[in-house]
């Protein structure tokens, strides 16, 4: 079996599209290779927290946790799960596996898991005029004082669905883009476009 | 008209010169200039011909208000030539002209005015019939028309869209403008102030005032306030959405709070020839000076009713014109700061005194002489008459509020007989009116007003304001005439400047009956020009007034709907947004040339290879699969896991099949209806286990049938979860007979023997170590497994089993392929043998309906449906041939002359060597070795013979093997 990290962006980052770009205005990073999960259903939000040190108090919200993860809690009982990009363990990896172990035996109901990792593509972005891009793609007010640390907004992103989120304790601007896998080389095309203004790209490398 | 005085003015830069062509001539201008005040500093006054007469015509507001500007940039018609500035070799042109501006044939228009009387086109160009098509249509519309676009030449550019959110947006950066986004800004909020001009100051750039003030630079200073210039708020819709175009970009912003300051719009007088260049309102005598430093004349007559228009007076003086005269169409008790220094001056000051005619130049180039006349005691002109030689003339009679906005937000109009002013109330509660625009006009009390209420709008955002400015009563006296219309007998008094009608005009529309506001000016045509009525409303309904013996108030003005002034399509086209969903397999279909079309948004393989027949690459990819084995991507297929102690209810409900005693490992065909008992999608379920049912939809109709879950369990309430996974897996369909020996050289842990695995079974397991969802299924009627691997691994899949198919000659194919074999062996695909009636039974698909359960969507409707049935029904049907006028679908089935029915489907079939579709037909033709006829696309009629739809392996021996 192959690796697991795969990103929908793949074919884009590997061809000369790509570019080492100089500090700019918006630096868009494919985190895609990451892994990320999700749960969804009756019982995930008594099960998550018995999983992870901190749960969102209401939907929309994110938490960052220690080694980076981030936890997204998008419904009432529909979760996100980032993992740390620097983290060496994979909160996602450990929660799949738990949850498959646990779901066989449990009597108590524990939600069911969202394969994130290959419905929805994953995209940082950063840079001082990320607000100001993402008004042009997006109806939402993405400017940091309407769309502060740990907010999120589930929307319309030049018109496929997505996730942004606004990490905690990230001191640069930048947003989490989650949408459609399948839509990635059309969204790359997008991104490129509206960055363009701003002396922006994507970087040939993930975030670090 | 000589010498223009040194250019010096606040939006020019006189060092550094242009150069620019109009009708193929070259002047100069300079850095600042816009076409029209660099052509005016050449002398050059006329910029275009008016629509209907083709008379000359020039500068009027030199505010980008009316249609006198509009000039041709290039490829770009209808340009505002006193907004557009110039720039090096910028190619002008005069619009609606058979020559040129100055040398126009058409102005022999202007002797037959008097047999284009208002309305006459209603009346003229229909009689005898026939005539419209052949003589006058052709004509009117090679004479008609603004600008010449060549659709040939490229886009001039790239035009795009962005969101944007504020608290307060003042629209208008006049002296309320500005005070208005101070004391919002003051109090905290964010400010965006909006103006069409180059700089923010509004009417404190060019008019005449008393003292100074520091609102600019305190703007332009202030932390919170944004300022947009050459920004038109073209618009106000619902909850403060305001489209704002800036350069290239349609701004779609949203606003707590709107402060609408957008001033008055100086009005003409009318009398005789009021449309000759050299005539202009006196702010744009003075924005020609002030702004450009041009001087507008040499010798000037100034027709007065307010104080500005002495303003506008001392400024030709100290620009160096000459005053032949100034009259007042007031008498008697005239007071004003200007008058007073004008008089200081020792300015001769004829009151009570109109113009009655403007004389006009050889070929009405240009003013040349003015005739004034007394008014009598009545307000008319009297028989006393004064001619003075002059080649400007400045009107200065009073003001409309830029009602545009206001009234879009909700506002209403009602007009003051004793002030002569319009005054608008009741419009939207967050919006909010500031200075000139709501009946204030000198500068101190609009810097009041603006102040109050910017302060307002800051505390209705939920910010304090320590002492909020209270504001000021509205004055009484107003800078209107009541009337400063002068009717000429001999007419060209022009309402209208960009219809080209006169005062008689309106009189005759009311005269005709058309009484109503409205009618007279669908009547006339009346404001319908690109002015909208700025200059002409107040006149009209003046005149509407007096001839139907109704208040202005009553009369009202027509409604005024965005957009406010000019917009390119460009500008509301933007960027395009196409979402185009690409399946992991994707590069490698490419790498295969693979030819694409759409199925919904996902871009699919149509076949694979580019020959002279494409119909012969499909044939060879139907063989292939027929006869060894294929593969096809069918990634873009909808996949739905529905979860929960109700999923199997659920379904129940869902579809019209039953599930809840399908075992874990099998799949069941899925058929939905909706609420009418027609057909809307099918796919299959795969049971993964107790309450866990993964299901599949059409591609296109995926998202839609998601929605449609999650409404119905909305109110349902069952204990279900439903999630998309469309895009989370791939799927590859490895069909044919071969497609066994490939599967089980890439899986250890399936059984795919035909005893373990057979039709219709669902396995899990690992394909090429990928996890896998795998089902045996028979869409193009050979035995086939769908393998369904999370998407990281279609590609990887894919190259998997075309490596180890390479033994049996395996080839992927291509939805086109896919559409013959699922037709060859008459499976249907919804939407394309399916309308918006179909019913389960004209498919002869009732076995998919299981009539026994309480409920499923449609059921009720069904059973209606089923008491009386519909008329048609689909059949099978063949010919040996294809005739030569080749069938296409969506062809006629007609029977005894009527219309029965349509073919859905046809092809010409690899396997079966004949031509083979599917039909909607009469009911009664449905049965085996009966005929239909088929109205090919030329008329001509084939008959077919009715078979059973599953052309090829009926008793699917090949699919169960």
């Amino acid at each position: 079996m192959a690796a697991i990290a795969r990103s929908p962006f793949a074919g884009r980052v590997n061809s000369n599209h790509s570019r080492a770009l100089a500090p700019a205005d918006v630096i868009i990073h494919d985190l895609s290779p990451n892994g990320r999960t999700g749960f969804k259903g009756v019982g995930t939000t008594d099960w998550l927290t018995t999983k992870v040190p901190s749960i969102p108090e209401r939907p929309n919200r994110a938490t960052t946790l220690s080694d980076g993860s981030i936890v997204a809690r998008l419904g009432k009982d529909e979760y996100l799960l980032l993992n740390g990009r620097k983290s060496s363990i994979s909160l996602s990896a450990g929660l799949d596996e738990t949850w498959a172990s646990e779901s066989t035996t449990s009597a108590s109901r524990m939600g069911y898991p969202l394969p994130r990792a290959d419905s929805h593509s994953w995209l940082y972005l950063e840079g001082k005029s990320v607000p100001e891009m993402m008004a042009k793609i997006c109806g939402v007010d993405l400017r940091e004082q309407s769309f502060p640390e740990g907010e999120i907004a589930q929307t319309i992103v030049a018109r496929i669905g997505a996730v942004i989120i606004r990490e905690v304790g990230v001191t640069s601007e930048g947003l989490h883009l989650l949408t459609d896998f399948a839509s990635a080389d059309y969204l790359w095309e997008v991104l490129e476009d509206a960055s363009a203004e701003y002396g922006g790209g994507f970087v040939l490398n993930g975030r670090q | 008209m000589s010498q223009q005085i040194a250019r010096q003015g606040l939006l020019i830069d006189g060092s550094q010169k242009i150069r620019f062509t109009f009708d193929g001539k070259q002047f100069e201008g300079v850095a600042g200039d816009t076409i029209a005040s660099a052509l005016a500093a050449n002398n050059e006054w006329i910029l275009s011909r008016s629509f209907k007469y083709h008379r000359p015509r020039g500068v009027l507001t030199m505010a980008a208000q009316d249609a006198n500007t509009l000039v041709q940039v290039g490829n770009e018609v209808s340009v505002f030539a006193d907004r557009h500035r110039i720039s090096e070799g910028l190619a002008v042109r005069a619009q609606n002209v058979s020559h040129s501006a100055r040398k126009d044939s058409g102005f022999i228009m202007n002797r037959f005015s008097r047999f284009m009387p208002v309305g006459f086109y209603y009346r003229t160009f229909f009689k005898p019939k026939g005539i419209w098509e052949k003589v006058w249509e052709p004509r009117i519309r090679a004479k008609a028309g603004l600008g010449t676009l060549d659709i040939n030449e490229a886009t001039d550019g790239y035009y795009d869209k962005a969101y944007g959110w504020y608290d307060v947006i003042v629209v208008g950066a006049g002296p309320a403008g500005l005070a208005a986004a101070i004391a919002a800004a003051d109090a905290g909020a964010s400010v965006l102030i909006v103006d069409e001009n180059p700089v923010i100051g509004g009417a404190l750039n060019y008019a005449r005032h008393n003292g100074t003030n520091d609102l600019a630079e305190k703007v332009k200073a202030h932390p919170k306030i944004e300022i947009w210039t050459d920004a038109i708020c073209n618009a106000w819709y619902a909850d403060n959405w305001l489209p704002v175009i800036r350069d290239n970009r349609l701004h779609k912003l949203r606003a707590k709070q709107v402060v609408l300051a957008t001033g008055m719009i100086e009005q003409p007088s009318q009398f005789r020839n009021n449309d000759l260049p050299g005539i202009m309102q006196g702010s744009a005598a003075q924005r020609l000076m002030k702004l450009y430093g041009v001087k507008p004349g040499q010798r000037a007559v100034v027709l007065a009713s307010n104080d500005d228009a002495y303003g506008v007076a001392l400024d030709l003086l100290d620009a160096g014109v000459r005053l032949a005269a100034v009259c007042d169409l007031r008498k008697g008790g005239i007071t004003g700061p200007n008058r007073a220094q004008l008089k200081s001056r020792n300015v001769e000051v004829l009151d009570g005194w109109c113009i009655w005619e403007a004389r006009p130049a050889a070929g009405h180039k240009h003013v040349d002489v003015v005739e004034l006349a007394e008014l009598d005691e009545m307000g008319k002109a009297g028989k006393l008459r004064l001619r003075f030689d002059c080649d400007l003339v400045c009107m200065s009679v009073g003001y409309i509020p830029a009602y545009q906005l206001p009234l879009q937000a909700r506002g209403k109009l009602s007009y003051d007989e004793g002030t002569a002013q319009f005054t608008i109330h009741g419009q939207d509660e967050a919006v909010l009116l500031a200075g000139s625009v709501d009946g204030f006009f000198d500068v101190d009390s609009c810097i009041t007003d603006g102040l109050a209420q910017g302060a307002q709008a800051a505390v209705n955002c939920g910010y304090f304001v320590q002492e909020k400015p209270s504001r000021l009563s509205r004055p009484a006296l107003s800078p209107n005439h009541h009337r400063p219309i002068f009717p000429h007998p001999a007419g060209k008094d022009f309402v209208d400047f960009d219809e080209d009608l006169q005062v008689k005009d309106i009189k005759n529309a009311v005269a005709d009956g058309y009484r109503e506001l409205e009618l007279v000016k669908r009547f006339s045509t009346v404001g319908m020009g690109p002015s909208q009525g700025r200059h002409a409303a107040l006149a009209t309904a003046m005149l509407v007034s007096k001839e139907t013996g109704r208040t202005i108030s009553k009369v009202g003005v027509t409604t005024a709907r965005p957009p406010v002034t000019t917009e390119k399509i460009a500008t509301l086209a933007g960027r395009k947004f196409t979402p185009m969903r690409r399946t992991p397999m994707h590069d490698l279909h490419a790498e295969a040339g693979a030819s694409w079309l759409l199925a919904g948004n996902w871009m699919r393989p149509a076949f694979y290879g580019k020959g002279a027949d494409d119909r012969k690459i499909i044939a060879e990819e139907v063989l292939n699969a027929r006869n060894n084995v294929g593969m096809i991507d069918v990634s873009t297929l909808g996949g739905l896991d529905v979860r929960g102690p109700d999923a199997a209810e659920f379904l129940n409900r869902m579809y019209t099949f039953a599930y809840a005693k399908l075992p874990i490992g099998k799949t069941r065909y899925l058929l939905m209806t909706n609420e009418a008992g027609t057909v809307i999608d099918d796919g299959v379920a795969c049971r993964r286990g107790e309450q866990y049912f993964y299901v599949t939809a059409t591609t296109t109709g995926v998202d839609r049938i998601y929605r449609n879950m999650l409404w119905w369990n909305a109110q349902w309430r069952l204990d279900v979860d439903i999630a998309n996974v469309t895009a989370a897996y791939s799927g590859v369909n490895l069909a044919g007979p071969n497609a066994r020996r490939v599967l089980e050289k890439l899986t250890d842990d399936i059984d795919v023997s035909a005893e373990q695995f057979p039709y219709l079974a669902y396995r899990e397991g690992k394909v090429v170590g990928i996890p896998a969802r795998v089902f045996r299924v028979g869409f193009i009627g050979e035995l086939g497994y769908e393998i369904h691997v999370p998407s990281r691994y279609g590609a990887e899949l894919w190259r998997a089993i075309q490596e180890a198919g390479q033994a049996y000659s395996i080839k992927p194919f291509g939805l086109e392929a896919q559409r013959v074999m699922r037709l060859e062996k008459g499976h249907v695909i919804v939407g394309q043998d399916t309308d918006g009636m179909t019913t389960p039974e004209e498919l002869d698909m009732t076995w998919a309906v299981a009539k026994s359960k309480p409920f499923f969507v449609g059921k009720r409707s069904l059973e209606i449906r089923d008491k009386a049935l519909s008329t048609r029904r689909l059949v099978g049907f063949s010919l040996d041939q294809m005739p030569s006028s080749a069938l296409q679908e969506s062809n006629l089935v007609v029977k005894g002359g009527e219309i029965v029915g349509f073919v859905t489907s046809l092809t010409r079939s690899p396997t079966l060597s004949k031509v083979i579709g599917l039909a909607y037909a009469d009911r009664e033709d449905a049965t085996l070795g009966g005929r239909i006829v088929i109205r090919a696309s030329d008329g001509s009629q084939h008959s077919a013979e009715v078979v059973s739809p599953h052309f090829y392996d009926p008793e699917n021996k090949r699919q169960e093997m």
